[in-house]
């Protein structure tokens, strides 16, 4: 697993002739080590303020999200949710539908995933662990078909309704688990626990859950299916102009309204892995941002769904190392939350200036 | 529904939608620029903290109302810099500069007052009662007594809409947002601009901030805008990119939301049979509502054609 | 080369002091506090942390903490293994939401002593449960606003119905009752926490409909009560800890939480060996974990009747004679 993680950068020894070809690539990647670099000196510079010394905590940074597996183990388990609802978006928004409505279609699919685990009527996780994927995915896939039925008929603009959706399905969330959800045993705003066969099962000797299979199979799957077959041939073209789309026989309604379902339907998904192999119940904050954080994992990996999964590692272990970097050195949570927008925000410029060191523009 | 219901209401209305609106308008502005400044809400906090700071160590709320714009421009800079100089991807700018600006608010905050000192407030501005005119039954007490950062917001807001929909500068505005290659064969400067509108946005963000702490909470907390900037960038393509409906957009937002307060008192508060998050959900559901009726009749979609789109010269898209 | 010697400089430092801190450290306990918000919020987080400093500044603990933790698993799974695994002897997870990360990782860590707040008496062999009887402050508080409204209409905004509010609004409601039996009490919830403006125009709101006297439950909800009563002048009540200084003539009574006492003593049982199993804490005004301010810079004086009222259910209260009633829903 972990070789696949490994960053792409030391390839075999190349032959001369590819020197030339090499000499921008090396630039773009000097570039980025010099963003990184600056935004590292600037977040730094908070460290000092606070008193604290910054190389100290970046030694604890990377040793809180490499140094151990059971770090790595928290890494993984941050960017399976990332990873699930960025490869959705990578379909919608290669598509130019700029779905930001990932947050609510996660709470909603879990909250349907959550109920049919927790109810199940079987005590068989073989049957009841898929009965709640196809759950989550069904009811974050009509949260997400709203969007796209009221784009596809009337034009109504997605940024607006996924956004206004994402507060109505926090408010869904909230009344079930305080209501009707709520565990009957306990007056906390919680749901009863998922029962244990319903918990997603532990990858041997990885410390993470089967999600990250999960995870890495939809990568496949949707590498595959963007680049190689007519249906990411499709998404391209009514992402380039409907009217050509048209004229080749392809529906950008009817597409429109599939692309929202299998958006917000893995947003949904991420949402019932959420809770059966991590929180293994409906709660409040069951998510802490991952459908906006997986709006800069899609994006960050350039709509590739490979570049997702780098892009969500690497976010994945600023934030399980700021935890670190916060527990040995008592840094406040905000100059961590700085530092990892600082960061984020230098690998953005830094992707852009390689781009153009490289030649390869858009 | 007497009047007496009905005027605090519409005047609590109004001061809800006042912080929200200005940052609205001025995302409108921006947006017809081609450029989709998603960064609002970051802009608006960091104004209502600078904001605050001016104010506080200054000992005068106009000074306040300068530094507060002058953090929403600070971020503006940024934003321009990120999608205009070196054309980046503007959506995940925009949520870098929310990002950013959540952890650096409270990271100043929290190092300027520290645990244990007397909680900082200021003064902000007093309620003005316009002469004769706040003194007219129902629209006197919601129209007239308010402050005059109010007024000068209102004031503004109609000015940036004269600006964008009768003049010339509003009409090269226009043109680099619908065909930046046609503006830049006419001599427009495209990315000149997009430095405007995004300057304008994030000025009116960080004022919009500002505007809440002056005008109304004297003090500030982490993440006090709550998520009013995203409100805003709602509202903007509700008012379909004209700068005075999306204003009113805001009105509405602003009314609803009062009157499921009032609702809600009247249904019985906490011990309601029907659950709160229901008065909570009633304004996104009735935006939601009135965006698909008008989308419903209109004819065209009214959004800026190369809006999200960097120009980049000598280049089709 | 400047900044490589400042580093190894303060590397030096750090070395040292983390030798001298080990050294001091044999005998104090080491408290690791995890946090929703940050310590600087005047209120639930602040009063935790105020609570270690002072107990740390006494000696008697050495303590880290972790604010603004998110309540969900990846964020604070990590954050109370990473406590664990650095010796830390008693981790205080300090939210009702971290209760099923809690419930899992006490297990994991069984040498470890955990305490939540979830006020359900949930324990296990290395876990307590601390509860927030904030309730029996909040009846004090309601004595002295049936004592001082004169509408007779009490304004009450909190940010969500959950138990620890719900029981606050309905002891206090039952307070103001106990002095003024017709006294009504309005309420409406914002559905957050932290919106401050949306809690003042609640607030306003209840005002116009004739509440001149508010309680509050959730901290960026009460900063929003106080702007709102300092606006109309009217009186307001602060929630957890002492938030008078924003306005001394509108904030009358300050119901405070005291976890120093509470801390002081699971400290001491640790010490003591008596930690577990673990123990369902209840620290209220009997035993000090509640307290209430009354600040004398109120725009009105209050009647003689008022303050008697209040000493006298203050002193029935920690007598235990006056058992004020606990309804979380």
């Amino acid at each position: 697993m972990s070789t696949n993680l490994a960053p792409p950068v030391a390839a075999a020894a190349p032959p001369p002739a590819t020197i030339t070809r090499l000499l921008p690539r090396l630039k773009a990647i000097a570039i980025s080590g010099i963003a990184c670099a600056a935004a590292l000196m600037l977040g730094g510079l908070l460290f000092k303020v606070s008193g604290v010394d910054p190389l100290a905590a970046y030694a604890t940074m990377l040793e809180g999200a490499f140094g151990s597996w059971f770090a790595f183990a928290q890494v993984l388990t941050r960017t399976v949710p990332l990873l699930i609802i960025a490869v959705g978006l990578i379909a919608v928004f290669r598509a130019n539908i700029w779905n930001i409505g990932a947050e609510g279609q996660f709470l909603i699919g879990a909250l349907a995933g959550g109920f049919v685990a927790i109810e199940f009527p079987v005590e068989s996780g073989w049957l009841s662990i898929p009965c709640a994927m196809l759950a989550g995915f069904a009811a974050g896939g009509c949260w997400g078909a709203i969007v796209g039925w009221l784009r596809a008929k009337w034009e109504v603009h997605e940024v607006i309704t996924s956004l206004l959706l994402n507060f109505i399905a926090a408010l869904v969330f909230s009344y079930l688990i305080r209501g009707p959800l709520r565990d009957p045993m306990g007056f906390l705003p919680q749901s009863k626990d998922v029962p244990a066969f319903s918990q997603l099962p532990f990858i041997p000797g990885l410390g993470t859950n089967i999600g990250l299979l999960v995870a890495l199979a939809l990568v496949a799957l949707f590498a595959y299916l963007l680049s190689a077959t007519p249906y990411g041939m499709k998404i391209r073209m009514i992402g380039s102009s409907a009217s050509v789309a048209r004229a080749v026989g392809v529906d950008p309604s009817r597409m429109t309204i599939e692309l929202m379902v299998i958006s917000g339907g893995l947003a949904g998904l991420a949402g019932v892995i959420q809770v059966l192999g991590v929180q293994y119940a409906l709660l409040e904050g069951l998510s802490p941002g991952f459908g906006f954080t997986a709006i800069m994992v899609a994006l960050l990996g350039r709509l590739h769904p490979v570049g997702a999964l780098a892009a969500a590692v690497v976010l994945s272990a600023i934030t399980v190392g700021g935890n670190a970097m916060q527990i040995t050195h008592g840094i406040p949570a905000s100059a961590v939350a700085t530092l990892s927008a600082l960061l984020v925000l230098f690998l953005l410029v830094s992707d852009h200036l390689a781009k153009r060191a490289r030649g390869v523009e858009q | 529904m007497n009047i007496d219901f009905l005027i605090p209401l519409l005047s609590m209305a109004f001061v809800l939608s006042i912080p929200v609106g200005l940052a609205a308008v001025g995302e409108c502005i921006c947006q017809r620029t081609g450029l989709l400044n998603l960064g609002v809400e970051g802009m608006m906090l960091m104004g209502a903290l600078t904001a605050f700071l001016g104010a506080f160590y200054f000992d005068s709320s106009w000074i306040g109302v300068l530094t507060g714009v002058a953090g929403g421009v600070s971020l503006g800079i940024l934003m321009g810099v990120l999608c205009i100089s070196i054309k980046a991807e503007q959506v995940v700018s925009g949520i870098v500069v929310v990002l950013l600006s959540l952890g650096l608010t409270s990271y100043l905050y929290g190092s300027l007052f520290h645990v244990g000192t007397t909680p900082p407030r200021i003064e902000g501005l007093a309620l003005l009662h316009i002469p004769l005119l706040s003194n007219i039954p129902v629209i006197g007490p919601i129209l007239f007594q308010q402050t005059s950062l109010v007024y000068a917001s209102l004031a503004l807001i109609v000015l940036l809409s004269w600006m964008l929909e009768r003049t010339s500068l509003g009409l090269a505005l226009q043109a680099v947002g619908e065909k930046p290659e046609a503006g830049d064969a006419a001599g427009l400067s495209v990315d000149g601009l997009r430095w405007f509108g995004i300057l304008i946005s994030s000025a009116m963000a960080g004022l919009g901030g500002a505007v809440l702490i002056i005008a109304q909470l004297h003090l500030f907390a982490d993440h006090i805008t709550a998520g009013r900037g995203w409100i805003a960038i709602a509202l903007v393509i509700f008012g379909r990119w004209k700068p005075l409906w999306v204003f009113a957009g805001a009105l509405l937002f602003g009314v609803v939301d009062a009157i499921q307060l009032k609702i809600q008192v009247v249904a019985g508060g906490i011990d309601s049979a029907i659950p709160f998050e229901l008065f909570q959900a009633l304004p996104y559901v009735i935006t939601m509502a009135v965006l698909v009726l008008s989308a419903m009749r209109a004819r065209r979609n009214a959004q800026p054609s190369a809006l999200g789109i960097p120009f980049i010269k000598g280049q089709k898209h | 080369m400047r900044i490589t010697q400042s580093t190894s400089c303060s590397l030096l430092i750090l070395t040292a002091a983390l030798s001298v801190s080990s050294a001091h450290a044999a005998e104090k306990t080491k408290v690791a506090l995890v946090l929703p918000a940050e310590i600087n919020d005047l209120s639930w987080n602040q009063r935790a942390y105020e609570a270690a400093k002072k107990l740390s500044d006494e000696g008697k603990i050495e303590f880290a903490y972790s604010e603004a933790v998110k309540p969900d698993a990846t964020t604070l799974d990590p954050i109370i293994a990473g406590y664990a695994q650095q010796g830390y002897r008693l981790i205080v997870t300090h939210s009702f939401t971290y209760g099923k990360s809690v419930a899992r990782m006490n297990g994991q860590f069984a040498d470890v002593n955990f305490a939540w707040p979830g006020g359900i008496g949930k324990t296990a062999e290395n876990l307590a449960d601390y509860d927030q009887p904030f309730y029996q402050g909040y009846y004090l508080a309601g004595v002295l606003a049936g004592g001082m409204t004169e509408s007779g209409v009490i304004g009450a905004v909190t940010g969500f119905d959950i138990p620890v509010c719900h029981a606050s609004m309905a002891a206090f409601e039952a307070g103001a009752r106990s002095v003024k039996p017709d006294v009504k009490v309005l309420s409406t919830v914002t559905g957050n926490f932290v919106d401050v403006a949306k809690a003042k125009q609640a607030a306003l709101a209840l005002a116009d409909q004739g509440a001149d006297y508010f309680m509050s439950c959730g901290q960026g909800v009460t900063l929003g009560t106080i702007e709102a009563a300092k606006e109309r002048n009217l009186g307001a009540t602060s929630y957890v800890g002492d938030m008078s200084s924003l306005a001394p003539k509108n904030v009358f009574a300050s119901v405070v939480w005291n976890l120093d006492v509470l801390l002081d003593r699971m400290v001491a049982d640790i010490g003591a060996n008596s930690f577990r199993p673990g123990k369902a804490y209840s620290f209220g005004v009997p035993e000090g974990g509640i307290s209430v301010i009354v600040h004398p810079d109120f725009h009105r004086r209050p009647s003689a009747e008022t303050t008697a009222a209040f000493d006298k259910a203050l002193v029935d209260i920690k007598s235990g004679t006056l058992k004020v009633a606990f309804v979380p829903k």
